[in-house]
């Protein structure tokens, strides 16, 4: 079997489970809608919030969100273990990765979706170019937070205390990405200078590195 | 380098370069307030700070280096010298953070500047490194351990050029850049502390890591030789004699 099809057949187990259950994905989705209603009221005095605040309150949302969603990558699979019985199977351990990521890249991409249609309907909302630029840099973002999170969650595999684990590990490696994407969204709120051609390839290169990273590390983490 | 140079090196170099910060290489001028000239004095900060800096990242490299080594080799004394080259690194990270806000109050007024987010990223980078003790500690001692600590070490690598190409193409740098390519505002004097310097708290940093390496290595082989002793507590998965397994506490 070869690597993009055991990965592919990995995340479509994952989705599947996801949309039988949508357990982790709806409490995920949840948190995400009380934040942006609860940031909605904690903005709603003192008159209109700048640009960068609103930038602000949306990455801080994602990135949680982001967080909640792909750092218990491993979760189900430890509880019912079904990790060891991944381990003896024959497929080999970078494409599991990938498709761990792919799985997480999807939840975390209509998962963002529907918190920037909330987001949009809440705060203001940029000119069509800038709302284009916007939904790349969650795009992108997507991307790095499925990666660095599935990394993460492979990290903590034999620790105890796994879900504090994550966050730990997951904030400070996310911490380039999110300088990154609130620089753009500056841009796309017509309130930065930055230039977006360099930030959206910065994102491509951070999704590049954190998913090499992880497909080389996961075969060194995955060990009896 | 040989650990002796490395002694005589940091013992001189490092007090001698406090000196010749404070007492031979000149200050900028800042320029004429109220008819008297105003010297950068802040700049004397720097001739520690970055040197320390560099340190840092010197050891968090070797930490790195040596977690590839021992993903390689599976030989434990690389796991111990992973782990304490992050734990050197950590110290000269705090002394970074120190330095910094101590040249942040005397140039910007304040002891810590939000706003700066070359002092953010090196922040993300110290509580990226401390999270590295939260992993380790968290996982049972033995070769699950030493592979998660050995990876989470060699992401550093992955995140420190990603932090700073962050902050460059972001556009609210306000953290002075004393070296650059296109304009040098270091004289000669400057430039010879600094070498000074950089040269002294490395060597700092190697006598560091290689004292703290030897003595957990030499704890370990005694904790071994305890383990064999008649009498001694029998435990059927310690490690054999002779070899550099690590105690729980390393």
């Amino acid at each position: 079997m070869n690597v993009l099809r055991t990965a592919g057949v990995v995340a479509a187990h994952d989705l599947s489970r996801e949309l039988r259950r949508p357990v982790a994905a709806s409490a995920v989705l949840l948190f995400g809608v009380c934040s942006l209603v609860v940031l909605r009221l904690a903005l709603a005095g003192g008159g209109k919030p700048s640009s960068a605040v609103l930038a602000g309150a949306l990455w801080v949302v994602l990135v949680f969100a982001g967080l909640l969603g792909t750092s218990r990558a491993w979760g189900a699979e430890r509880e019912d273990g079904a990790y060891d019985a991944l381990l003896v199977s024959p497929a080999s351990r970078s494409a599991i990765h990938v498709g761990k990521v792919l799985a997480a890249l999807v939840t975390t991409l209509v998962l963002d979706a529907a918190l920037l249609g909330l987001y949009l309907a809440l705060f203001d909302s940029p000119d069509a170019a800038g709302l284009a630029l916007l939904a790349a840099a969650i795009v992108l973002a997507a991307g790095g937070f499925a990666a660095v999170g599935v990394l993460v969650s492979g990290l903590g595999l034999r620790a105890r205390g796994r879900d504090l684990l994550g966050p730990t590990m997951f904030l400070p490696l996310a911490i380039p990405l999110v300088i990154a994407a609130v620089t753009l969204s500056l841009v796309a709120f017509d309130a930065g200078t930055g230039n977006a051609t360099q930030l959206l390839l910065f994102l491509i290169a951070y999704d590049a590195t954190f998913l090499v990273a992880g497909i080389a590390a996961f075969p060194e983490l995955a060990t009896d | 380098m040989s650990p002796r140079l490395a002694v005589v090196l940091a013992l001189v170099l490092v007090p001698l370069t406090v000196v010749l910060a404070f007492f031979w290489a000149p200050t900028n001028e800042i320029g004429l307030v109220g008819g008297e000239m105003q010297y950068d004095f802040a700049q004397k900060v720097f001739y520690i700070h970055v040197p320390i800096a560099l340190a840092a990242y010197l050891c968090f490299a070797a930490g790195a280096w040596n977690g590839v080594l021992y993903l390689l080799k599976e030989r434990d004394d690389y796991d111990v010298r992973s782990y304490c080259g992050v734990h050197s690194g950590m110290v000269f990270g705090t002394l970074v953070l120190l330095t910094g806000s101590i040249w942040a109050k005397a140039a910007w007024g304040t002891w810590w500047q939000w706003g700066d987010r070359q002092l953010l990223v090196f922040l993300t980078l110290y509580l990226f490194y401390a999270a590295y003790y939260v992993l380790r500690f968290s996982i049972d001692a033995g070769r699950a351990r030493n592979r998660a600590s050995a990876v989470y070490s060699i992401l550093g690598v992955a995140l420190v050029p990603l932090s700073f190409l962050a902050i460059r193409i972001a556009d609210t740098l306000i953290h002075p850049i004393v070296l650059t390519t296109s304009e040098n505002r270091l004289t000669g004097p400057m430039w010879g502390t600094f070498g000074i310097g950089v040269v002294a708290f490395a060597s700092l940093a190697i006598v560091m890591l290689q004292l703290e390496a030897a003595g957990k290595l030499r704890a370990a082989r005694g904790w071994c030789a305890d383990e064999e002793r008649p009498g001694g507590a029998a435990d059927v998965d310690g490690p054999a004699a002779g070899s550099a397994e690590v105690p729980a506490h390393a």
